[in-house]
């Protein structure tokens, strides 16, 4: 087994570097700003996550080797495996992806990542603190090593994975040739991920290739028209790193501790973030489709919105 | 050891990068310019929201937006460069309360933002926003805890009268315990 390094900590000194470049490039454009608090933030966050990595680490590393001894075959350090893992990877973290939005567990962490109302490379390193307590690496992480491919290969291509992610967290590029902009995930595609708009809620779950929103029905292009707002739905009131890591988890531990039935309490962990019993907030899904009812009476006035009843529905829940 | 230095130098990185925000970052303190402004934000962020009245910050950075259709409010901060929404119910708030006369304090039951400060210019017109607060919470839920979002000294200040149009206000720069930038 090769001894592989860990390339997010040589790819460090050159997040920091391009931070730096995109900060000057702010000051001479009109088209990205940082500011201090929000990217102390980020920075802090991403410092935490690093720290939590090394922290509990060894809980997924442990939970690999236990499930490679289960491999179904022995597929080895030969070079189509890299090729082949790096693919499957990327599929795989669409869908994990995908479930961070869609499964408040997993949002409850995912939410930091996409809690700065800025979009910039500070952004990209604003990342979680509790990863390993969704237990993440066992739904997703499971299955290529149980396929047989090496957990050091894994590791490793999965890191590519991240450190691709890091250069798209910007407004500093517009789009990319039209050929690249197909395949891959770019800062356009990107930008609609962490936007709040209705129309670019829970859209483009990619890593590394877009192709994965395009073939499950997730994408959507980003418009001139319509220029992202980006954070989350309520977004947050403060810059205190403990509170933007934790937020979320407390605020479904609340209201688990109130469910009035079981079915609750595990629809308060399990559907989607915004979900509750009574409807009394909101979800992605009932803000797009109020969105789209609102869009469609306003081209044909004699359709109904589908918002007969607001004045019932108090306001939307954290996130 | 030499992950305390890695620590160290990620500190080091993170102090360097915040300074070089702090002068290139193109930032600059957000200013709510109209009520209408403050109107839309709040129905860009509330897709429920109707929005009515609205009070602004003489500086622009703080703003109270009747929802028309819900009957409530809509309070909107500052965050560093960008604008933080809020709306007013049972469910989202704890307490309205007058710390000073002039001041209006809304605290939510929000983990990332556990209170907003508005400070108006003069107390009667604090009064008169604490009140109509008050009375749009008690409205929408009627409790015995209801009456105590009130801070008890607002009792002995004058009624409200004149025009619902308020005064002007200052944004409170402690809104959340958070100093905001100069």
């Amino acid at each position: 087994m090769p001894d592989l390094p860990d390339p997010i900590v040589y790819a460090i000194p050159g997040f920091v570097l391009l931070v730096a470049a995109e900060i000057f490039w702010s000051s001479r454009s009109q088209r990205v700003s940082f500011e201090p608090r929000d990217t102390a933030t980020s920075l802090m966050m991403g410092l935490g996550n690093t720290v939590s990595g090394i922290l509990f680490g060894f809980v997924g590393l442990a939970w690999f080797a236990f499930v490679a001894q289960f491999a179904v075959f022995d597929i080895g350090w030969v070079w189509w495996a890299w090729i082949v893992c790096f693919i499957a990877d990327d599929f795989i973290y669409y869908w994990s992806h995908r479930a961070a939005h869609r499964v408040r567990w997993f949002w409850a962490e995912h939410v930091v990542h996409h809690s700065s109302q800025h979009y910039n490379l500070s952004t990209a390193l604003r990342q979680p603190w509790t990863y390993v307590f969704t237990l993440k690496f066992i739904w997703f992480g499971t299955w290529l090593v149980l396929l047989g491919i090496p957990i050091g290969m894994v590791a490793f291509v999965s890191a590519l994975n991240l450190i691709y992610q890091f250069w798209i967290h910007t407004e500093a590029i517009g789009r990319m040739p039209r050929w690249f902009e197909a395949v891959m995930n770019t800062p356009s595609h990107h930008r609609v991920h962490h936007a709040t708009n209705p129309r670019y809620l829970d859209r483009n779950y990619a890593g590394v290739f877009i192709v994965w929103d395009r073939m499950f029905g997730t994408f959507e292009a980003e418009r001139d028209d319509e220029p992202c707002r980006y954070g989350v739905v309520r977004n947050l009131g403060t810059f205190n790193p403990v509170r933007v890591a934790f937020h979320e988890w407390l605020a479904m531990i609340g209201d688990v501790a109130r469910a009035r039935s079981f079915g609750d309490a595990v629809g308060f962990v399990l559907r989607p973030p915004g979900w509750t019993p009574d409807a009394s907030r909101e979800t992605t899904d009932m803000i797009k489709a109020r969105w789209s009812a609102q869009s469609a009476a306003q081209s044909d006035p004699q359709t109904p919105t589908g918002d007969d009843n607001p004045a019932s529905a108090p306001a939307a829940p954290a996130e | 050891m030499s992950q305390i230095y890695v620590l160290l130098g990620s500190l080091a990185g993170i102090a360097m990068l915040v300074g070089l925000s702090a002068i290139f970052g193109r930032w600059s303190r957000p200013v709510i310019q109209s009520p209408a402004d403050a109107a839309a934000f709040m129905k860009a962020e509330y897709f429920r929201f109707e929005p009515g009245e609205a009070v602004l910050a003489p500086d622009g950075g703080a703003a109270i937006v009747a929802d028309v259709a819900n009957e409530s409010f809509g309070v909107i901060v500052t965050r560093g460069d960008r604008w933080v929404a809020r709306v007013v119910t049972p469910q989202t708030v704890r307490q309205v309360k007058l710390t000073r006369p002039e001041r209006l304090r809304i605290g939510f039951r929000d983990f990332t933002m556990p209170s907003a400060v508005i400070a108006f210019e003069d107390a009667q017109t604090a009064q008169r926003w604490a009140e109509r607060l008050t009375r749009a919470l008690d409205a929408a839920q009627p409790s015995a805890d209801a009456h105590e979002r009130l801070d008890p000294r607002t009792d002995t200040a004058p009624e409200s009268a004149g025009p619902e149009t308020a005064g002007p206000a200052t944004a409170d720069p402690e809104t959340t315990g958070e100093p905001d930038h100069a």
